[in-house]
């Protein structure tokens, strides 16, 4: 179900400061997942500092879910490259938020929609999703939108 | 920092402002694993509030961890002593907060905090504990597992 007041379009400058805001939100979610997740204190800086970035690359794709004229989601997707395997681009959501009052309205399919469609336009032909382990509701939501797992990442601290 | 360096005691009234602290940010986050947690504005205020109320309340026992080598607070445990009249044991103890930072995780620290609650409530002849989270809480649900609790109680809720 989808609201008629929603849309979905590319994230523009003026969107900076609600995009930092929900950066933030993501991380220190995922930092209760796991310790290797902790976040650094000065995360609002860092933050400003990668989204601004993902504005510029080509690589990167940014959109932002609008309600009316307000902000409550994001994606952001990296396009990754492995030339030894037949379809060798695909993009990977790292970053996938939205607001807490907003969930469940469909708005984080339809910036996977919007998502899918923005790659095919570029010619890439798988969509991955990344997130903690032990989240179990980006697990359930995945799984129920027709992701299946593909690769998995394990981790232990050195020395 | 080895669980050596770590001390579970009663809070202090400096431990105000830290214990707060990590109250919010466990109900923030809930607010991350359903809508029906959605935090008020004015979160910080109330959860000093609910702080300062549970000290004062006999019915209510708070624990924090702290890792001496810091000094820092980085744990709490809040429980409530309740009624179950119709059911033996007759009173429990239900575990409504339990927060470890992130930065503290999987050192065992929860089990510390549970362990010093066990304590506390044996010396008060109180027989039965228990332990409330978001049912998305997948982490809480294997921390308790572990720990040999059991499901018990569902709730339910609609908005009306």
């Amino acid at each position: 179900m989808y609201e008629p007041g929603l849309t979905v379009k590319e994230a523009e400058a003026k969107h900076i400061e609600d995009l930092v805001d929900m950066t933030v939100r993501f991380y220190r979610f995922n930092e209760e997942f796991d310790p290797a997740y902790s976040t650094k204190p000065e995360i609002d800086d860092v933050a400003r500092a990668y989204i601004q970035e993902s504005l510029e690359k080509e690589d990167i794709i940014l959109l932002v879910a609008c309600w009316n004229d307000k902000l409550v989601g994001f994606a952001r997707i990296e396009i990754r490259r492995n030339r030894l395997i037949k379809n060798e681009k695909y993009g990977t959501l790292i970053e996938l938020y939205v607001k807490p009052r907003y969930r469940r309205q469909g708005i984080a399919w339809k910036l996977i929609e919007e998502t899918k469609k923005k790659l095919a336009d570029k010619g890439i032909y798988h969509v991955v999703a990344q997130f903690p382990a032990m989240n179990i509701i980006a697990e359930r939501f995945y799984k129920k939108h027709g992701f299946r797992p593909w690769t998995q990442i394990f981790i232990q601290e050195v020395g | 920092m080895s669980s050596k360096s770590i001390v579970i005691r009663k809070p202090a009234r400096e431990d105000s402002q830290v214990m707060v602290d990590l109250v919010a940010r466990l109900k923030f986050l809930n607010e991350e694993l359903d809508p029906n947690y959605k935090t008020v504005s004015e979160l910080q205020n109330v959860a000093r509030e609910y702080v300062e109320e549970a000290i004062g309340d006999p019915n209510s026992i708070i624990l924090v961890a702290e890792d001496e080598n810091t000094g820092q607070l980085i744990g709490i445990l809040k429980l409530d002593i309740e009624d179950r009249r119709f059911y033996e044991p007759k009173v429990a103890g239900v575990i409504t907060d339990l927060y470890v930072h992130p930065s503290y995780r999987r050192k065992r620290l929860g089990v510390l905090l549970i362990g010093k609650a066990i304590e506390e409530l044996r010396s008060r002849g109180i027989k039965m504990i228990a332990a409330i989270y978001p049912v998305n809480n997948i982490i809480a649900r294997r921390f308790y597992e572990n720990l040999g609790f059991t499901d018990l109680e569902v709730e339910v809720y609609k908005e009306i």
